[in-house]
């Protein structure tokens, strides 16, 4: 009996000991040496920043029940005068939300209760939800974020920009992912060869290098068999046949005078501005410099007369050429616009298997060819690949990385991979190659990252600007804007493409007369852009009912209240050295010859302004066209009074 | 079974002291997938983009001094790769001549002030990012 009293005495002295290990152990614990190591090093700085009392720190975010204790170790978070100390203890950078507001897991992810490094980054079991690596950051800013721009993430507006681009959306199910225009395949049996067809399905990109249709990795049969399903698809979009081309055409492809006559309307019409050719132009449209020998004669020549009749949708304006440009400019094209590196005779095209079409509509059925082309008679809905819904909170564990054994499991690396070679995973995967390089993949990892949970995060702060409603253009002027695709390139009130100024307020900016000109025969103001305003052969009667719409709506009330000062000689003298010496105008605008060329020249200035608004423009030139290179003065009233005084003197008209 | 009691402590204490062992994985660094390509930095990402957007016009793509506004330029933009030119500029300096233009160091009036437009974060991102274009840093590349 006495034994058994010695052992529970042993076993209570024990305990009693093991007790005492417990303070020793937050005594010792990761935290505690942070704090040290932190009160250390601010000592050595050179401005004084108070210590940190020992003990876990924490940031109560009630509103997304949550409980951040990283600021335990990361205790100079909100300090900027610990800009230079290394991690953990380094201020954080300045951001749109407050850290000691919002906390940190809200954005970064990872274990706010936790402690210790490897289980606050969240790299531990049972752990779903670990930091994002750095180079994703963003994702956190998505995650609230839906849909709009956000400000300061480039990288993620990047990814999700590349993701409508590309029209992940054709095959995934992705939350408020929009999708692009990509050319219906209506009458691609009179559109193409069988030879170029077959060429451009076995892998797009030897064809057309700039192109954004994936490799599907057809085998010889498979792409053959889908060609002659498609060229089975003869009717054009408004189920006519295809007219015969005028019979004038096919001499004037021989015609070395014609030919020449084409080139000069190709590049009057500026069709560089949207399409590459030989690796140059913009990139709205597709590369051209092969359409010669890609596209037949005959539907050339009747896409370019009138461009949205065959391809509905189409970006592209209907020019108002007169017969014989339209014929000399698809002679240029047929003559001049080849692939003179292609011999079809070396291609070898197999025969018409039978059965063709029953396998080619399953392939169109298998690989989702509608997901991005429409194209009636053909089935509309293919099989979709799976929805990435909620794909930034997946676990990495549970996903298939079938062959790829070499990957960690861990979800941005697994998404990484899969991106940049889809049939690396398993062997017959239907997910076709892209070519994207490093950054596209970071841009659209990070933009994968960013769809969470909906119920992660309260409610409230979810972001999902409205659309704004739908511009609507009616009559007339609504006719040409849709003839001309003038939105295509420029902006109407929030709506439009990029690549042109916004003419919101093009009425109150420039000379109605100067307008009139510059229409009637359009010249590059910077000559360095390759992106100009085509030629787009207006009528006179046409340019009248666009000044009326200019004049009527396309102005601000805000810049006609905008007062302009008398000019006199001291103050033109002072704005002139505004102009060149304080302001470094010059850098950038020509005057006389002399100066940058990445603004307008401003020679004529006077001509093509209009006083009020050089003046608004002068305040703030991002308000007018945000993102603009051209850096805000910040020059007080007088000085901004000298400068319009000094420019208003700039005048070419005699 | 007499020593029951401590076996279970000797257990306890073994579990114990197992739960010390640490083991500390990298966040960023070899197990990010990426190839041969080193992972580049988020600063230093972001800085490149406000140096495209706003500085290679003149400057160039590389820093060089080379790009496409600066051949009618007189003086030429300052070539950003060059060694004694970063030696000779605190970060502060370079900071407050991307603020307040190339007239503030007595340079070129070419320069405009970007304190309008930049705020001062994106100022130091373009300093940290200008820092890596130095040519005895990255070999000129």
């Amino acid at each position: 009996m006495k034994r058994w009293w010695y052992a529970y005495a042993l076993l209570g002295i024990a305990t009693v000991a093991l007790l005492a290990l417990s303070p020793a152990k937050s005594f010792f614990s990761e935290w505690r040496h942070y704090q040290k190591e932190y009160n250390r090093r601010i000592a050595e700085l050179a401005v004084r920043v108070d210590p940190v009392d020992p003990g876990i720190k924490q940031i109560w975010i009630e509103e997304a029940d949550r409980i951040d204790r990283c600021i335990t170790c990361h205790v100079g978070f909100d300090n900027p005068d610990t800009e230079d100390l290394p991690q953990p203890f380094t201020s954080h950078p300045e951001v749109a939300h407050d850290p000691r507001e919002y906390g940190c897991t809200v954005c970064h992810q990872g274990q706010g209760l936790a402690t210790e490094y490897v289980s606050s980054i969240g790299l531990v079991e049972h752990w779903d939800r670990p930091i994002f690596p750095k180079q994703y950051v963003e994702a956190g800013c998505g995650r609230c974020h839906k849909q709009e721009i956000v400000p300061d993430a480039p990288i993620l507006n990047r990814g999700r920009k590349l993701i409508e681009e590309f029209n992940c959306a054709a095959c995934h199910e992705i939350p408020y992912a929009g999708k692009s225009y990509v050319v219906p395949l209506d009458g691609v049996g009179v559109r193409m060869e069988r030879a170029q067809l077959y060429r451009w399905l076995l892998n797009p990109r030897a064809v057309t290098a700039s192109t954004e249709m994936p490799d599907f990795r057809f085998s010889p049969e498979q792409a053959i068999d889908l060609t002659d399903y498609l060229l089975t698809f003869t009717k054009l979009a408004d189920r006519s046949q295809l007219p015969s081309p005028p019979a004038e055409l096919a001499e004037a492809v021989d015609d070395y005078d014609r030919v020449e006559a084409g080139g000069v309307t190709f590049r009057k019409a500026r069709c560089i501005s949207c399409h590459q050719v030989e690796g140059r132009g913009g990139v709205i449209g597709e590369e051209i410099g092969t359409a010669g020998s890609h596209y037949s004669m005959g539907w050339l020549y009747q896409y370019l007369e009138n461009p949205k009749r065959l391809l509905p949708g189409v970006p592209m304006p209907r020019y108002g050429l007169s017969d014989r440009r339209l014929i000399d400019l698809t002679a240029y094209i047929v003559a001049e616009q080849r692939d003179w590196s292609f011999n079809p005779d070396e291609l070898d095209v197999p025969e018409q298997r039978d059965g063709f079409y029953e396998r080619g509509e399953a392939l169109w059925t298998t690989y989702n060819c509608a997901g991005c082309h429409s194209l009636s008679g053909a089935p509309e809905e293919g099989e979709k690949g799976p929805s990435l819904n909620g794909i930034g909170v997946k676990p990495g564990y549970r996903l298939e990385t079938g062959k790829r054994v070499d990957l960690p499991r861990d979800l941005p690396d697994i998404l990484r991979a899969k991106i940049a070679e889809p049939r690396s995973f398993f062997e017959n995967l239907r997910m076709p190659q892209y070519a994207f390089d490093h950054e596209q993949i970071d841009a659209i990892v990070t933009a994968l990252l960013s769809i969470g949970d909906e119920d992660e995060l309260p409610e409230k702060w979810t972001v999902v600007p409205d659309q704004p409603a739908r511009l609507e253009m009616n009559g007339p002027a609504g006719r040409l804007f849709e003839r001309y695709s003038c939105l295509t390139c420029h902006s109407l009130n929030g709506r439009g493409g990029e690549m042109a100024p916004d003419l919101s307020a093009i009425g109150s900016q420039l000379d109605p007369d100067w307008i009139r000109d510059y229409l009637k025969i359009p010249f590059s103001r910077r000559p360095i852009l390759s992106e100009r305003m085509p030629n787009l052969f207006l009528s006179d009667a046409e340019i009248d009912t666009l000044l009326d719409f200019v004049r009527l709506n396309l102005v601000s009330d805000s810049i006609a209240a905008v007062p302009v000062v008398e000019s006199t000689p001291d103050l033109v003298e002072r704005g002139r050295s505004l102009f060149h010496e304080t302001y470094a105008c010059a850098g950038c605008h020509q005057t006389n010859g002399q100066g940058g060329y990445v603004g307008p020249p401003l020679d004529g200035a006077a001509d093509r302004l209009q006083p009020s608004w050089i003046r608004a423009w002068l305040h703030d030139p991002n308000r007018w066209r945000p993102g603009t290179i051209e850096p805000r003065p910040q020059a007080d009233k007088d000085e901004i009074d000298a400068l319009t005084a000094y420019l208003l003197t700039l005048s070419e008209r005699k | 079974m007499r020593c029951a009691p401590l076996w279970t402590f000797a257990a306890i204490s073994l579990l114990l002291i197992l739960g010390c062992g640490k083991h500390t994985p990298d966040p960023t660094g070899s197990r990010r997938y990426y190839g041969d390509t080193p992972v580049p930095d988020y600063q230093v990402r972001l800085g490149k983009q406000l140096f495209e957007d706003h500085c290679a016009v003149c400057h160039g793509d590389d820093g060089g001094g080379g790009g496409f506004n600066s051949y009618n330029l007189n003086p030429a933009p300052r070539d950003l790769t060059d060694h004694d030119f970063q030696e000779s500029l605190s970060d502060d300096r370079m900071a407050d001549a991307i603020r307040f233009g190339g007239r503030f160091r007595g340079g070129s009036q070419n320069m405009p002030a970007w304190k309008g437009t930049l705020t001062s974060r994106e100022v130091d991102l373009l300093v940290q990012y200008i820092r890596t274009l130095r040519d005895d840093e990255t070999g000129g590349e």
